[in-house]
């Protein structure tokens, strides 16, 4: 199949260059040792929206920083070309003079600076010097009627929707001229309202003649939207379709043969549920809101059951929700939650970390560097943080000696590499730090373990025996363990059963031996 | 919890992490080497420092300096630097800072004046100006936690207006006098008893730390078990000698000894000062492990404001008065001397014994340099260069040991 993609590549863009707008031919992106992006060529006509699909890690995000001088010229091999002439751009803004536009997928638009000032900001109208803030608003009404958007372009950016703000980076970016317009994940932040409008409003620019190259995860959203579209798999281009093939196809693509077999490595025991046993965890309806119940929903009307002993996986390509819910189970989502929550049997939503850790449930946050490890610290402080009210029954005195029984315990069952309780942390590798912090998250009476992507950034070895760890903890304390990840190998291993979550809802769940293709299927809306 | 088995670690995988593992430091490290990072190590280059200079200044002085007198009037003027760098050296742990000391020191002393004036009894004097003092760290603590105002700020507010209102209040006239009594507190000479009872005291922790730390394994090795019981030999040799002569050890060590031994043992040996430590570190990865960081800081400000009231009295006490400029520039030299002895304004990072250090010797340098005849102006010159020269050999010895 990946043959066969080949030569329609390459016969595509044969044909393409005659009336390509933006043509590059074998980009290839190295860092180090490890080649991120392998001989890639794309082609772009005029008013064609092309689509960029791939896991998470594929490579879409290098590619269309070549074509738009975030990767500056030099450090890459290959050619860019923007209407038959050389495109080598050495920065962002000298793609922009270019024609090549990126918006990326976090806008910095600054909300008390006016929509004007933020639709210019990288190259204000100036008279002698100054502002020129009557320019810049003419020039922005000017702007803005591409999208027939009614404001007054002096009120602070603040008043403007999402799909608004989205808009007005488009509109400031197609009034300099743009030829090119690259969109990374342009509905990821957006209701499925706004969504539309968006697309609608894009409609209008391929007709003008803007090519556009569309990131995305939401593969529903192509046959809207997109003409072709580029499959990339571990920084190859793997297929090329010059109309929209069905999901399961673009799914079956993104994911490629080999890892459908995966799921035969599965051969550790998996949990067995009792009949009428309880469930340690039982969520129904929980939504989480940013701010109050009025702002965006991140979490909608969840519901699922974790039992004793059981790993469930948690399983959502990036922005669909995951990280948001086990924040909301952990006491620590700063906006509103609302729903019902039972832990170990007792009702109630966590009001805050420490009172989820009370109760015994305990999250391994994803971030472990600004929000894991106290840097400096001994890796004993670090390991007894959650605890020192376990071991030490005084309530004001710490009782040193057995806070060194518990970490020397604890060091010797988690395997910390080097077995040294007294070194700062941050001598120890990724994955030692995050075996620290697992020991952390094993509280006395812990019920729930909540994991957020436990072995991002962890090697091959110490992923293992956290994979181990993780057993242990299920098989042998009674613990219910949710597992959350965008890693699907790692929930079609590990996991006894997975929930799938897609915009913010759970949409599917499977049990252990479903295939990469159902869980991929179900986490990109098909 | 703790029956759990966990039999992961098999052998093979034991060999293949311990092979892998960055090289362990302290096991392998020679006696020479290990000698060199005691030599180096912060403290010991503070107490050389001040040795160094003591001597030159003794020198210069044609034998001025080190004579009793002068010994105890050296303790009494670092006392209240010693005790306010010490409050501070808590703060800036956490990651919190405090300008208004000196201005609140001085209106705690105020007060203390104004009730030793109308004739109150000793205890109930000091009562007065700590309860004023923990009022006024109350107030800043809870702007700061449940306002967000950083502390920058409020105490920025606190240095012009606690100053600003005992002014107001007293028409810059001074408050006086007190009793004797009261000014023996800080004044008056340790009876020999109580020198003695000190000589013991300090011969006895320097045991329990060699206990200590024999008895922890892999802990403090780059220290020497026999450092601590040495340094204790000397410090009950020259406090034993100190204590006999006819001017004796001044009273305002007993204050500076008392505050050090309980916030000291607050941070090595209580729950909250592991979380101070911890919530100065990172206050993020904090709120994540469940630490209540709010209350935190507003214990950290109470105990600032019990300081501001030891403060207030020392100084009125050291006075016979509460005078107008009382504790004027407290705070900066406080934080000089905490600095120095090597706590970080970062947060995280820092020790009660080295902000003693520091003030001893600050305290030091402006001694012997006012023996000397330097004019005060010129000593702020010098004091300036020391601090940032402090803060630079610091960074270089953190990043050599990191980069070990």
């Amino acid at each position: 199949m990946a043959d066969i993609a080949r030569d329609e590549v390459s016969s595509a863009w044969v044909a393409a260059q005659a009336e390509g707008l933006l043509v590059a031919n074998s980009l290839t992106k190295t860092y180090g040792t490890t080649t991120v992006l392998k001989n890639v060529d794309l082609s772009l006509r005029k008013g064609e929206v092309l689509a960029l699909v791939g896991e998470n890690g594929a490579g879409k995000s290098t590619l269309v920083k070549i074509l738009a001088g975030v990767i500056p010229f030099g450090e890459y091999s290959g050619v860019v070309e923007v209407d038959g002439n050389p495109a080598h751009f050495t920065s962002p803004r000298a793609s922009e003079l270019g024609g090549v536009v990126l918006v990326p997928q976090e806008l910095h638009v600054i909300p008390h600076l006016s929509i004007a000032e933020n639709m210019f900001a990288s190259q204000l109208p100036g008279r002698r010097g100054f502002y020129d803030e009557r320019q810049a608003a003419s020039d922005a009404r000017e702007a803005l009627k591409v999208f027939d958007i009614d404001v007054d372009p002096l009120a602070p950016a603040a008043v403007l929707s999402p799909s608004e703000r989205r808009l007005i980076v488009l509109a400031a970016a197609l009034y300099r001229s743009a030829r090119v317009l690259i969109l990374d994940e342009p509905t990821a932040a957006l209701t499925e309202a706004e969504a539309g409008v968006l697309l609608k409003r894009l409609g209008n620019i391929r007709k003008a003649g803007v090519g556009i190259i569309y990131i995305t995860h939401r593969l529903d959203e192509l046959r809207e939207i997109a003409d072709s579209v580029m499959v990339l798999r571990n920084g190859n281009l793997v297929a090329r379709y010059d109309s929209v093939p069905t999901q399961s196809e673009m799914v079956t693509a993104m994911l490629g043969e080999t890892l459908e077999s995966i799921s035969s490595l599965a051969e550790a025991a998996p949990a067995e549920r009792k009949e009428d046993e309880t469930p340690v965890l039982q969520v129904r309806n929980l939504s989480a809101y940013l701010g109050d119940k009025r702002g965006r929903a991140r979490v909608v009307d969840v519901s699922f059951d974790v039992y004793p002993g059981e790993i469930v996986g948690l399983y959502g390509l990036v922005g669909a929700g995951r990280t948001e819910l086990g924040h909301a189970l952990a006491g620590a989502w700063p906006g509103t939650v609302s729903g019902q929550c039972s832990i170990g049997g007792a009702e109630g939503l966590p009001k805050n970390i420490a009172d989820a850790l009370r109760r015994g449930l305990s999250l391994l946050v994803e971030d472990r560097k600004s929000q894991g490890i106290f840097q400096g610290q001994s890796v004993a402080a670090n390991m007894t943080v959650s605890m020192l009210n376990d071991f030490s029954p005084n309530p004001v005195l710490l009782d040193r000696a057995a806070e060194a029984s518990r970490v020397d315990d604890y060091i010797r069952k988690l395997g910390v590499r080097p077995p040294r309780p007294e070194i700062a942390i941050d001598a120890l590798s990724g994955g030692n730090q995050q075996k620290v912090l697992l020991g952390r998250c094993l509280i006395d009476g812990l019920k729930v373990l909540v994991l957020d992507e436990p072995t991002l950034g962890v090697d091959v070895g110490a992923r293992r025996d956290i994979y181990q760890l993780l057993r242990t903890i299920a098989r042998e304390m009674g613990v219910g363990v949710l597992l959350i990840s965008s890693d699907v190998d790692e929930v079609l291993t590990e996991a006894d059963r997975t929930l799938v979550m897609y915009k913010s809802r759970i949409r599917g769940e499977f049990p252990r031996g479903a295939t990469a293709h159902d869980l991929m299927s179900a986490a990109t809306g098909s | 919890m703790k029956e759990m088995k966990m039999s992961i670690q098999n052998r093979k995988s034991l060999a293949r992490a311990s092979a892998t593992a960055a090289p362990a430091t302290g096991d392998v490290q020679s006696l020479g080497s290990r000698f060199l990072a005691v030599l180096l190590s912060r403290n010991t280059i503070l107490v050389l420092a001040a040795l160094l200079l003591i001597l030159y200044f003794h020198q210069q002085s044609d034998g001025l300096f080190l004579t009793p007198t002068n010994a105890s009037l050296l303790l009494r003027q670092t006392a209240v630097v010693a005790v306010v760098a010490s409050g501070m050296t808590v703060l800036l742990i956490m990651g919190q800072f405090d300008l208004s000391v000196g201005s609140a020191a001085f209106f705690s002393g105020m007060v203390v004046a104004f009730a030793q004036v109308q004739d109150w009894g000793l205890v109930p004097s000091i009562l007065a100006g700590v309860a004023v003092g923990l009022m006024i760290g109350l107030i800043q603590g809870l702007v700061i936690t449940t306002f967000a105002v950083p502390a920058f700020i409020v105490t920025l507010a606190g240095f012009l207006l606690w100053r600003g209102l005992g002014l107001w209040i007293t028409n810059a006239v001074p408050i006086g006098p007190v009793s004797d009594d009261f000014i023996g507190l800080t004044e008056g000479t340790m009876p020999l008893v109580v020198v003695i009872v000190l000589a013991v005291g300090v011969l006895a922790a320097g045991v329990t730390r060699m206990i200590s730390t024999r008895g922890v394994q892999g802990l403090s090795r780059r220290t020497s078990a026999a450092f601590p019981v040495v340094a204790a030999l000397l410090l009950a040799v020259v406090v034993i000698v100190l204590g006999q002569t006819q001017i004796g050890l001044p009273n305002a060590l007993l204050w500076v000894i008392g505050v050090a031994a309980v916030l000291g043992g607050l941070l090595g040996r209580a729950k909250l000062g592991r979380r101070i430590f911890l919530l100065g570190s990172n206050a993020e990865s904090a709120v994540y492990a469940g630490i209540n960081s709010k209350r935190i800081m507003l214990i950290g400000f109470l105990i600032m404001g019990a300081i501001y009231g030891i403060a207030g009295t020392m100084l009125t006490a050291r006075a016979g008065v509460s005078s107008s400029d009382a504790g004027m520039n407290l705070e900066l030299t406080a934080i000089a001397a905490a600095v120095i002895g090597g706590t970080s304004l970062r947060g995280g990072i820092g020790t009660i014994r080295g902000a003693i250090l520091g003030a001893v010797l600050l305290a030091t340098i402006d001694n012997g340099m006012s023996l000397l005849g330097v004019s005060s102006y010129a000593q702020d010159v010098v004091k300036a260069i020391i601090l940032v020269i402090a803060v630079a050999l610091d960074g270089f010895f953190r990043r050599r040991q990191t980069t070990r």
